[in-house]
């Protein structure tokens, strides 16, 4: 479904990524791993079709996304089978309320059933009660769920999430990882937050502070790998002094909570 | 430099008003186009900007307040079609959210203000640009204010002489031209310098990127 | 309708307000706007005040000056200029706070979309504003020099820019994501 090949691509000469390579098959669940600055939400914008990578290049269904600047057709499809949780979410926001915001792409892409999606969807993400106030009012919590209803009504084949949990307390943070288990779409989700990981997915993509892809495959054999993990710059190691007793040693943290 | 309310008599406004709406009926006959993907949130968060910097008044001596305007960087940035309705937009927001400026001289401030400044500032700026890029952009943003607040004094000061009752009194704002002249156009010329500055600062940051990386759906 | 209604009463009575030179009539469409401001009398009246105090204060204060200077008062022109600008002002803030503007707009949707973005705008750079005035308040202990004052003027404009540069680029992003510039075709076959 995704055939990603040597993507490489820098900022003004500044490197986001370098000669990334996977592949991905419908259905699955991966999570992107990376410290910040890693190149995680370049990655996700180039699988959009958003940025054009310098080297390389992304095959969505068989086809490069870059043909799609070309391709009214196959824009059309790009845009309404792959949905983009930005970063930040009021990035996506331009209607007055929140239901507008949500019928917009079945609207926009000829979609059926309008009322009954954005029912639907609005009840899936507790945001019923949101409907009719100003998207820009909410909180960034409430905003990034109204981003995730207003993507599934279009119900894509390719979700991709960057920091999906950032602004998301505990109890939400726990939903949505059961959320995404249970949706039928092909989900890409970025974190920097290594126990998140184990729970988004079991495939793991980590991207490393050199911005090449350090590692792909299991999560739980890289929850285990600390030497590649503090290269990654995940875990950290420090001194430590403990109250009790006089004994001072060395470990591997992670701070997961931020 | 807003006029607010009350101080305009309707010979002035009434006719603002008409060639107003067909300054916009101009815009908006080519906006059209105008409005491609990169220009719809790039014009949005320039007036927002230019309206949240406006928030900060310098109050003048002789009958007025000073704001930023941004005429001249909303200019060289969008073309006078878009800077026009862009500021339009400032305007309408100033007078009914906060009550700078007013539905009466509404369509002076409009004309005075961003009709005249982006007129100026394209005209200088196009003239000058091949001769010195910054020295254009300086003084399109400062003649975008000095000209505008000549215009505004011109209008008040005509007040007097336009609307009065018969003992003479004035109807509406009650100082002549050589009130108005110095008491906006010195203070103008000074507050034009901070203006240029921040179109050739506003250049560069705007050219620096949103253009470069920005690839894929876009409609022709 | 009753937005369209509202917007015809207030324009007739701009021009009435404005057209009018007669004291006393206006001190009854002055007391006829505040009536109609209902609850929200003191809060309308009290911003249309400050809204307009520095300027109107100013010209009538010089008014008064140059006229005692020839020695006349024109006490008429003074209560006739304060009330117009007075009623008129507070006029255009009640019907403010009742108008909706995204209803009125809602006939052309790019504009009204163009009109939300700004408004979302103007919020996130108020705050902006905002604590770019506490951070410089933290950070001082006393009233900055005129120079410094500048300096942190030119800094707030050139940080807002740059957010506002940001927020293009990803605005313009998130809309391109969403599919907004392609061109709506309700008329295509739906997918299933």
């Amino acid at each position: 479904m995704i055939r990603i090949e040597n993507l490489s691509h820098d900022h003004d000469g500044v490197p986001a990524l370098k000669d990334i390579s996977f592949a991905l098959d419908p259905g699955q669940k991966v999570t992107l791993l990376g410290a910040n600055g890693s190149g995680k939400s370049t990655l996700l914008k180039a699988i959009n079709g958003l940025i054009e990578p310098r080297v390389g290049r992304v095959l969505l269904w068989g086809r490069d996304v870059a043909e799609a600047e070309k391709d009214k057709e196959f824009r059309r499809e790009l845009r309404s089978r792959t949905g983009l949780l930005f970063q930040n979410p009021e990035a996506m926001l331009f209607n007055p309320t929140v239901r507008e915001e949500i019928a917009f792409g079945p609207l926009h892409f000829g979609l059926d059933n309008v009322d009954d999606r954005v029912a639907h969807w609005s009840g899936e993400l507790q945001i019923t009660d949101l409907l009719d106030r100003s998207p820009h009012a909410l909180s960034n919590g409430e905003k990034q769920r109204v981003c995730l209803a207003l993507l599934l009504a279009v119900e894509p084949d390719l979700l991709l999430l960057d920091e999906p949990t950032a602004s998301l307390d505990p109890r939400s943070t726990g939903w949505l990882v059961d959320f995404l288990q249970n949706l039928p779409t092909t989900v890409i989700t970025s974190t920097h937050n290594l126990s998140l990981a184990t729970e988004l997915g079991e495939r793991c993509l980590l991207l490393g502070e050199d911005h090449t892809l350090l590692y792909d495959g299991d999560v739980l054999a890289l929850r285990d790998d600390l030497d590649l993990l503090r290269q990654a710059n995940l875990v950290h190691i420090h001194d430590h002094q403990h109250r009790k007793g006089d004994v001072t040693h060395r470990h591997y943290h992670s701070h997961d909570w931020d | 430099m807003h006029i607010p309310d009350g101080f305009i008599t309707p010979k002035v406004y009434l006719p603002a008003w008409g060639i107003a709406v067909l300054a916009w009926w101009i815009c908006l006959r080519r906006t059209g186009s105008l409005l491609d993907p990169l220009v719809i949130p790039r014009l949005a968060v320039t007036t927002s900007a230019a309206f949240v910097l406006s928030l900060v008044t310098i109050p003048l001596p002789g009958g007025s307040s000073v704001h930023l305007t941004f005429v001249g960087l909303l200019t060289v940035l969008f073309g006078w079609r878009l800077a026009f309705m862009a500021l339009s937009l400032v305007f309408v927001l100033q007078a009914f959210l906060l009550g700078d400026g007013g539905i009466t001289t509404l369509p002076v401030n409009i004309l005075a203000i961003a009709g005249s400044g982006v007129i100026v500032a394209t005209l200088v700026f196009h003239l000058l640009r091949r001769l010195h890029l910054n020295l254009a952009l300086f003084l399109a943003g400062w003649t975008a204010v000095v000209i505008p607040s000549f215009l505004i004094a011109l209008i008040l000061g005509l007040q007097p002489t336009l609307a009065h009752d018969a003992s003479g009194t004035p109807l509406f704002f009650p100082f002549g031209l050589r009130v108005t002249l110095p008491a906006l156009i010195l203070p103008h010329m000074i507050l034009g310098i901070g203006e240029g500055m921040l179109a050739v600062m506003g250049w560069r940051f705007f050219q620096a990127g949103s253009r470069r990386s920005i690839k894929g759906a876009i409609d022709a | 309708m009753r937005d369209r209604l509202l917007a015809v009463i207030y324009l007739a009575s701009v021009l009435a307000v404005s057209m009018n030179q007669d004291v006393s009539v206006l001190g009854v469409f002055c007391a006829l706007v505040l009536l109609a401001c209902g609850r929200q009398i003191t809060r309308l009246a009290r911003r249309a005040l400050l809204a307009t105090a520095f300027f109107t204060g100013l010209v009538s204060l010089a008014w008064l000056a140059t006229s005692l200077l020839e020695g006349t008062v024109p006490v008429m022109g003074l209560i006739r200029l304060n009330l117009r600008v007075f009623t008129l002002t507070t006029m255009t803030f009640l019907v403010a706070s009742r108008l909706d503007i995204l209803q009125i707009t809602a006939f052309w949707p790019r504009f009204r979309t163009l009109i939300v973005l700004i408004l979302a705008q103007i919020g996130v750079f108020r705050r902006l504003l905002g604590n770019l005035r506490l951070a410089a308040k933290s950070r001082t202990w006393r009233r900055p020099a005129l120079k410094d004052s500048l300096g942190m003027g030119a800094a707030t404009g050139v940080a807002i820019l740059r957010r506002a540069e940001y927020a293009a680029e990803q605005m313009t992003q998130g809309m391109i994501s969403r599919g907004f510039f392609l061109d709506p075709d309700r008329k295509s076959e739906p997918r299933s």
